[in-house]
C-alpha cells in the first residue's frame, strides 16, 4: 500500500486538480488526504479565492493600443513602399495640401487635367445613341487576357462568343483556356449565359473562394440558375450589353479624352480614356458570371472603338498608381503594380447579321427556377392610364402585369423604356426612393415633382411619381434628359415626399431645393470645383436637419447625372457650433486646408475639419484624397 | 480541462488572410487579442508604459513571423510567446524585478474584488519571482494548460506544475489577511 500523501505533496495535487490537471490515481490519493486533513481543505478554499481575485485583475481595463500597433505595422510591413509610410506618419507633421499631392502622390490632381474632351466625348454618345437605336443583331469573338487572379495562376487566358438580337436575346459563351499549374485542382471559369423574352439562364463554375485555392476541399463544380416568366429589361438578371455598344460606360463619365482615330487590328479605331468605376458596365459584361480579380475604382482603363461602326475593338485594365490604390492592393493581397495590364479584351472577329438563328436563344430551365412573376398581356394595355404619351421615338414593345403593377416597355434596338404603374406606393417606399441621397427632386411640369435617379450596378436611370392614390416608376437606358420628357409626358402629377422620419432623434430634415434655397444659411459654402461628371453649382440634394439639441446641419449631395455606378458620388456635410467627433480610424492624417488642419479618414474617405465653429466634411469614396483635398479647398 | 477563462481561437481563414499580409485581417487579430497581450505584459513587466510598448512590439513580431506560424500550435499560445518574448527582452533592457518581497504592510481586508483587493493582487503577483509568475498568469488568467505553458516556457511539464503550486502557496500567503494584533498576544 502507498503512504499517505504529505500535505506539502496534497498541495500540489490540489492546486494540478484545479487546472485539470491530475491523474485519476493521484486524484484518488488526494481525496483520501483532505478527508483526514482539515488545513488542507483550508487551503483548498483559499486556492478558490485566489482564483477568482485573479480572475478579477484579469478582467481589469486594459488600453486599446490598436491603432498604435496597426501604424507601427503598416510602417514596419515590408511591402508597403515609402510614399504611403509618409502618409501615416503626416499625423506628426502638418504638410500644406498643394505640397501635399506633390509629396504624396507626385501627380496632378485628376481634376486639375483637362476634364477631357467633352465636345469630341458628346459627339461620341451621340453617335452611339443613334448606333444602338437601329442595331438588330450582332455576332462576335473575343479574346481575353487576365492578370493577378490568383498568385499562383500569372495569367488566365480565355475565349468568348457572343450572340445579341435586339433588344432581349443574348448568348455569352466564355471558355477558359488557362494552363493551370496542376489542371485538376484549379476549377475553369467557364461560363455561359443565355436569355430571351421571358427567360434567363446561367451556367459557371461554383469553387472555393480564390483565396482557399488550390488546397480547399470542396470539389469544383457547375452550378446552373435560371428565371422564368422574367419582366422585360429585368436589372437582376441584366444583358450585358455595353460589350456591344459601350453606352452606359460612356453616357456615365461626363467628359473623357478622346484619341484618335490610330489603327487597331487593322482597323481605325478611337481611343477612350476612363476609370474603372466609370467603366463598370463594360467589364461587367465579362464578369456576369464565374470567377475574377478585383478592380480598384481608379483603375484605368481604355478603350477602342471602332470609327465606322462604333463597337468595341479593344478594353484593357491598367493598375493605378494612387497610395490608395497601393493600400487596397495590399489589404486585397494582390501583387499589383503601377501601370501593369490587369484585364485585356480584344474583338477577335465581328458582324451584324440580319438575324441570328433561333436555336442560339434556347436557354434551358434548371431544376428548381426562379420566378419572375411577369406575365404577358394584351396591347390592349399600352392605352392604361399612366401610359405616357411621348416614348422618345421607342415603339410598343411587351405589356403584361407582374407583382409591381402594370408593365409597359418600348424599345428601338438596343434601346429601352419600361413604364409600370400601380397603386399608390406605401410612405416607407416613397421614402426610401427619394432618400437623398440616392435621388434627386425634378420639376416635370407645373407644380409636378418627381425622383430622379441615376444609372447604378444593375437598375439604369429612374424617374417615380408619386400622385395621388397611384404610383408610376420609369426606367430606361435612354438619356436622362430624354426620360424626363417621357416622364412629364404620363399626366400623372406627382407629389412631393417629405422627409420627416428620416432624423434620427426626431430631428426634423426637409430637403432645400436647389443652389438657391441655400442662401438663407450664409454659413454654408458650396465647391468651386468638382470632378469631371459633377456639377458644383446644382446639387442633386441639399438637406438641412436639426434635432432638439442637436445642431442645424446642412449636407449637400453630388452625384453624377447620368450614371453613378458605385453608388457614392460626393457629400458635403456642413454644421453649426459643433465639434470634431472621434475618429474611429486606425490611418488618420493630418493635412492643411487652406490654413487649417483637417482629419482624413482613410477607409471612410472622408476629410473633416472645423473653421470659424463651422463643421465640414467632404466625403468621396471613389475617389483619391487628391481629388477630396482639391474639392475641399474650392469650399470657400 | 481548464476551460473557464481560456482564449478562443481566431478563424483561420482570418489567420491566413493576415498571413498573406492582408492589414485588415490582421486588424482583427489585434482587435481580439491586444487586450490578453497587454494584460499578460502588464503581469510580466508590472509596469503600464512598458506594457505598451511590449504590446506594440510583440505585434509588430507577430506580423513579420506570421508566415512563419504553421497551425501546429494554437494562435494564441504562438502569440503569446511572441509577447513573452519581448517583455523578457523589455525587462532585460529595462531592469529586471526578480525578489521575493513579502507584503510588509497592508490593510486587513478580506478578498477579492473591490478595488484595493485588485490592488493588493497585482502587487503579490508583482513580487512573486518571474519564473514563478509567467505560470501562475498563463494559467490562471488565461486558461492555458500545463503543455502549453510548458511548451511557451521551455520547461517540461512537471516543473510547471510545482511552479504554479508555488505560486499559489506564496500568492496565498501573501494576500491571507493577517491576523488581529490583539489575536497574537491573547
Amino acid at each position: 500500500m502507498k503512504p499517505e500523501l504529505r500535505c506539502s505533496e496534497a498541495r500540489e495535487e490540489l492546486s494540478a486538480r484545479m487546472d485539470g490537471e491530475i491523474d485519476t490515481a493521484a486524484e484518488i490519493d488526494l481525496d483520501r488526504h483532505l478527508e483526514t486533513c482539515e488545513e488542507c481543505r483550508s487551503h483548498a478554499r483559499d486556492l478558490q479565492t485566489l482564483r477568482s481575485a485573479l480572475r478579477v485583475v484579469s478582467a481589469d481595463e486594459v488600453p486599446d493600443l490598436t491603432a498604435e500597433i496597426m501604424q507601427q505595422v503598416a510602417e514596419s510591413a515590408p511591402r508597403v513602399e515609402r510614399r504611403s509610410r509618409r502618409r501615416t506618419r503626416a499625423r506628426t507633421g502638418l504638410v500644406a495640401a498643394a505640397a501635399t499631392i506633390a509629396l504624396l502622390f507626385g501627380v496632378t490632381a485628376p481634376w486639375l487635367e483637362r476634364s477631357g474632351d467633352v465636345a469630341g466625348a458628346r459627339e461620341i454618345v451621340g453617335r452611339m445613341r443613334s448606333a444602338a437605336r437601329t442595331l438588330s443583331a450582332y455576332r462576335a469573338t473575343y479574346e481575353i487576357t487576365e492578370r493577378g487572379w490568383h498568385p499562383d495562376v500569372g495569367v488566365r487566358r480565355f475565349s468568348a462568343k457572343l450572340w445579341f438580337e435586339a433588344p432581349e436575346r443574348y448568348r455569352m459563351e466564355l471558355r477558359d483556356l488557362t494552363t493551370f499549374p496542376e489542371p485538376d485542382t484549379w476549377p475553369r471559369n467557364d461560363v455561359e449565359i443565355v436569355a430571351r423574352p421571358g427567360r434567363w439562364w446561367i451556367q459557371e463554375p461554383f469553387s472555393c473562394p480564390v483565396e482557399a485555392l488550390p488546397d480547399c476541399a470542396i470539389e469544383a463544380e457547375r452550378s446552373e440558375r435560371s428565371l422564368v416568366r422574367r419582366s422585360p429589361f429585368d436589372g437582376t438578371t441584366a444583358l450585358p450589353t455595353d460589350i456591344i455598344l459601350p453606352l452606359e460606360t460612356l453616357s456615365g463619365a461626363g467628359g473623357f479624352d478622346v484619341a484618335g482615330p490610330q489603327p487597331v487590328a487593322g482597323r481605325s479605331a478611337y481611343r477612350v480614356d476612363l476609370t474603372y468605376r466609370t467603366a463598370r458596365p463594360l467589364i461587367a459584361a465579362l464578369q456576369a458570371g464565374g470567377e475574377w480579380r478585383p478592380f480598384h475604382p481608379l483603375d484605368r482603363v481604355r478603350l477602342w472603338i471602332d470609327e465606322e461602326t462604333w463597337f468595341p475593338l479593344r478594353f484593357d485594365v491598367v493598375a493605378g498608381d494612387s497610395p490608395e490604390r497601393k493600400l487596397w492592393s495590399e489589404t486585397m493581397g494582390l501583387d499589383d503594380g503601377p501601370g501593369d495590364v490587369l484585364l485585356d479584351v480584344t474583338a477577335k472577329s465581328f458582324s451584324t447579321p440580319d438575324d441570328i438563328p433561333r436555336h442560339r436563344f434556347s436557354a434551358p430551365v434548371s431544376d428548381s427556377p426562379a420566378d419572375g412573376g411577369f406575365s404577358p398581356g394584351p396591347d390592349s394595355l399600352f392605352g392604361a392610364t399612366g401610359a405616357a404619351t411621348y416614348t422618345a421615338g421607342l415603339l410598343p414593345y411587351r405589356a403584361g402585369t407582374s407583382p409591381a403593377g402594370t408593365v409597359l416597355t418600348y424599345s428601338n434596338g438596343m434601346t429601352w423604356l419600361k413604364v409600370v404603374v400601380s397603386a399608390a406606393a406605401s410612405r416607407p417606399e416613397r421614402l426610401a426612393v427619394a432618400d437623398p441621397s440616392l435621388a434627386e427632386e425634378v420639376e416635370i411640369g407645373r407644380g409636378s415633382v418627381a425622383y430622379y435617379r441615376p444609372s447604378d450596378e444593375t437598375l439604369r436611370r429612374q424617374i417615380d411619381i408619386f400622385g395621388r392614390g397611384s404610383h408610376v416608376h420609369l426606367e430606361s437606358n435612354l438619356g436622362r434628359a430624354e426620360l424626363t420628357r417621357v416622364a412629364a409626358s404620363t399626366g400623372e402629377r406627382g407629389l412631393r415626399v417629405e422627409l420627416r422620419g428620416l432624423g434620427h432623434d426626431g430631428a426634423s430634415v426637409r430637403r432645400v431645393v436647389g443652389s438657391d434655397g441655400l442662401s438663407a444659411f450664409t454659413w454654408v459654402v458650396e465647391p468651386a470645383l468638382l470632378p469631371a461628371g459633377y456639377e458644383p453649382s446644382a446639387p442633386s440634394a441639399a438637406v438641412v436637419s436639426q434635432g432638439r439639441g442637436s445642431n442645424r446641419t446642412v449636407v449637400l449631395y453630388y452625384r453624377n447625372s447620368e450614371a453613378e455606378f458605385d453608388g457614392s458620388g460626393i457629400r458635403i456635410t456642413q454644421s453649426r457650433d459643433a465639434t470634431l467627433p472621434p475618429s474611429s480610424e486606425l490611418f488618420v492624417t493630418d493635412i492643411d486646408i487652406n490654413g487649417v488642419r483637417a482629419r482624413w479618414s482613410s477607409e471612410r474617405g472622408e476629410l473633416e475639419w472645423l473653421q470659424g465653429g463651422i463643421y465640414r466634411a467632404v466625403r468621396a469614396p471613389s475617389f483619391d484624397l487628391s481629388v477630396v483635398i482639391g474639392i475641399a479647398e474650392g469650399l470657400r | 480541462m481548464p476551460t473557464e477563462g481560456a482564449l478562443d481561437e481566431p478563424d483561420p481563414q482570418v489567420v491566413e488572410a493576415a498571413r498573406r499580409g492582408d492589414l485588415g485581417a490582421f486588424e482583427r487579430l489585434v482587435r481580439r487579442y491586444q487586450g490578453d497581450v497587454w494584460r499578460l505584459s502588464f503581469h510580466l513587466v508590472h509596469d503600464e508604459t512598458l506594457a505598451d510598448d511590449v504590446t506594440q512590439n510583440a505585434f509588430v513580431r507577430a506580423f513579420r513571423f506570421l508566415g512563419r506560424y504553421r497551425g501546429e500550435s494554437k494562435f494564441s499560445t504562438w502569440l503569446f510567446t511572441i509577447a513573452r518574448n519581448c517583455a523578457v527582452d523589455e525587462l532585460r533592457r529595462a531592469y529586471r524585478q526578480d525578489r521575493i518581497a513579502r507584503r510588509a504592510d497592508s490593510e486587513p481586508e478580506r478578498m477579492p474584488s473591490d478595488h484595493t483587493a485588485r490592488l493588493e493582487v497585482r502587487e503579490a503577483l508583482a513580487h512573486l519571482p518571474a519564473t514563478l509568475r509567467e505560470p501562475v498568469v498563463l494559467i490562471d488568467m488565461f486558461g492555458m494548460s500545463y503543455r502549453e505553458v510548458s511548451g511557451m516556457l521551455g520547461v517540461p511539464e512537471g516543473t510547471v506544475k510545482s511552479r504554479v503550486h508555488r505560486a499559489r502557496e506564496l500568492l496565498a500567503a501573501a494576500l491571507r489577511p493577517e491576523p488581529e494584533e490583539g489575536a497574537d498576544e491573547a
